[in-house]
């Protein structure tokens, strides 16, 4: 856990003026959790994230991990505990690409063999080809590869928490989803304390477990993404989530949270029309979905299709174009059902079996439930 | 053609002399980089201290060679060392500080503070910076400071001759007081190959010494 005490950082100019960059911060990031740190430019992100590993010493506040007061942990210690990702980037050019990410793993004096899988797992992860970088020197690679360099050397020794400053600032869109997802991926799988800084809404909505929004060194707002799309604590905020606050949250809120569970409601392709028929009268259902061979749902059949018919479900049912599972988020399944015509979807759970559907009007409720919350 | 025949008669002297200078002006510089870079890298902490050192070594290059080598002679004497190699060596240490601690200096300064940071916030310890970021990306230019320091070492250990340092300036102070223009000759051909050959092998040493990631593309 990293908690900030009155963090405050009062920086003098050389005309004497004085410029407040952090403000009194209170904050608690639980362990485990990403906390993205997002606002307008020189609102004092940076700032506060170097106040944690004592890059910047602050003017007045404590930090705290795990309890622990950082002025009491020995500053090598504490930095090579915090991963730390630099805004600027600042890769050594001297070194390639494979040792830069190796850096800190050889300082802690790890076998040469232990160094090199990590490299290579790392640059896989960040989508870079080791085959095709890990010998080339940083100046080789675009800006982009060279944040994700970034990112991996950050990552190479395990730290248990991470710092970082926009570092997928320079990641063209299609690579920062991938990496993102990717990172996400990990996060879930190794569970860290993560200080994020973006300036990018969507990124800290998809990102955060909870965002603080910043203004002129000040705390406006610490919460989860969708209490701060749903109800912003005033105005800055409001207008700093953007218009379409609305759309962003369908991507905080998951399918488990709006679909209609109905997990009866289907037939097995070599069932029988009459069986189909039967479930729909007596459970009053305008449709049922019919499982595939390997119990996937593979199409559905409403009570107009099948009407005086007989054979098998099989041969009378309408395909289906996309099935949601439970994690699937609203802004995805919504934007399928926009994309294959349809006003609902199948929902799965993970091991794939049948679980209920998705439809608008369920989005919408979900949506209206969560503002209120 | 008569210099030309002088040196091809002359050449066991010549060589000798020759290794004379390359010996005093290696005896010299070596101790230099060992002192200067530490010291470049060690003023970079403090802008005030920079200041004063790199004056003061300034102030040092500007005094005649002769003038120290007058200091030396008293100071030295009483162990024995007054005249010979050993004042030279000394003076061409001195001498050999400017050019190094001043590249070192603006090397080390000119390193990307990006990186420092990244390597603080690393976790990296002082010595580690300089070890795997600083130096080996300041390594050309503290380089060409020392290839300033030994041209001008070749130059000076010339004057060196008139306190008995030897060198290939004995041919030049002897031409010079026996009027004889075949030694004259001779010794400034030869300190002239020095300068130019000393110059190639250390912008060799440069070039392979300068970290890949940062050699500039061939085209
Ligand atoms: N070393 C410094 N000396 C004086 N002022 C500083 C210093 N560092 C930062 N500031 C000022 O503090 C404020 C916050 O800067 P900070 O770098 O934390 O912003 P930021 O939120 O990271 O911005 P960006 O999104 O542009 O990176 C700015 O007004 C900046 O000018
Ligand atoms: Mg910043």
């Amino acid at each position: 856990m990293i908690k900030l005490q009155d963090l405050t950082k009062v920086f003098q100019t050389p005309e004497g003026t004085d410029i407040v960059a952090a403000d009194k911060i209170n904050m608690e990031v639980e362990t485990g959790e990403i906390c993205i740190l997002i606002g307008p430019s020189g609102c004092g992100k940076t700032t506060t994230l170097k106040m944690v590993n004592r890059l910047i010493q602050p003017t007045s506040g404590k930090i705290y991990i795990n309890g622990k007061d950082v002025t009491q942990i020995d500053t090598i210690e504490l930095r090579r505990q915090l991963g730390y990702v630099i805004q600027q980037i600042g890769l050594f050019p001297n070194l390639t690409i494979k040792e830069n990410v190796g850096l800190v793993p050889k300082l802690l004096k790890w076998d040469k063999k232990r160094i090199n899988d990590r490299t290579v797992e790392l640059l896989e992860m960040m989508a870079l080809d080791p085959a095709v970088f890990a010998d080339r020197y940083p100046r080789q690679l675009s800006g982009g590869q060279q944040q994700r360099v970034g990112v991996a050397r950050a990552l190479a020794a395990d730290p248990e928490a991470l710092l970082m400053d926009e570092p997928f600032g320079a990641v063209d869109p299609i690579n920062r989803a991938v990496i993102q997802d990717e990172f996400l991926k990990m996060q879930r799988k190794l569970k860290k304390t993560i200080l994020f800084v973006s300036h990018d809404i969507d990124e800290a909505v998809k990102m955060g477990d909870k965002i603080a929004i910043f203004k002129d060194g000040v705390l406006e707002q610490y919460d989860t993404p969708a209490r701060i799309l749903g109800n912003p604590a005033n105005d800055f905020v409001d207008a700093f989530v953007g218009a379409d606050s609305a759309i962003k949250r369908l991507g905080v809120l998951n399918c488990e949270d709006a679909y209609f569970h109905e997990p009866e409601g289907f037939v097995t392709r070599n069932e029988t029309v009459g069986k189909a028929r039967e479930l729909m009268a007596q459970k009053s259902y305008s449709r049922v979905v019919v499982l595939g061979k390997n119990g996937n749902p593979k199409g559905y059949i409403t009570k107009s299709d099948i009407e005086g018919k007989d054979g098998k479900v099989n041969d009378h049912h309408h395909p289906i174009h996309y099935i949601a599972d439970l994690k699937t988020d609203c802004r995805t399944a919504l934007s399928k059902m926009l994309d294959n015509e349809t006003t609902w979807l199948p929902v799965v759970d993970e091991s794939g079996t049948y679980q209920g559907y998705i439809n608008q009007m369920g989005i919408t409720h979900a949506l209206g439930r969560t503002k209120r919350a | 053609m008569e210099i030309i025949h002088y040196m091809a008669s002359n050449m066991d002297l010549i060589l000798q002399k020759t290794w004379e200078h390359i010996f005093i002006i290696s005896i010299a510089i070596i101790p230099a980089i060992f002192t200067a870079v530490p010291i470049g890298i060690a003023i970079t902490a403090n802008d005030d201290h920079a200041k004063k050192v790199i004056t003061t070594a300034s102030v040092i290059l500007t005094i005649p060679s002769l003038a120290i080598f007058g200091i030396l002679i008293p100071v030295l004497s009483p162990f024995g060392y007054g005249i010979g190699e050993v004042p030279a060596i000394i003076a061409l240490y001195f001498y050999s500080q400017l050019p190094i601690l001043r590249n070192t200096y603006t090397a080390i300064k000119n390193v990307d503070p990006a990186l420092r940071e990244a390597a603080n916030g690393m976790g990296m310890t002082l010595m580690q910076r300089l070890i795997y970021a600083e130096i080996p990306l300041a390594t050309p230019v503290i380089l060409a400071g020392v290839r300033t320091a030994v041209v001008v070492n070749i130059s000076i250990a010339t004057i060196a001759s008139y306190i008995g340092a030897g060198g290939l300036g004995d041919f030049i102070a002897r031409g010079i007081s026996q009027t004889d223009k075949r030694q004259l000759v001779a010794g400034i051909i030869g300190v002239s190959i020095l300068a130019i050959c000393s110059d190639m092998f250390l912008a060799y040493l440069q070039k392979i010494l300068t970290p890949k990631g940062i050699r500039e593309e061939k085209r």
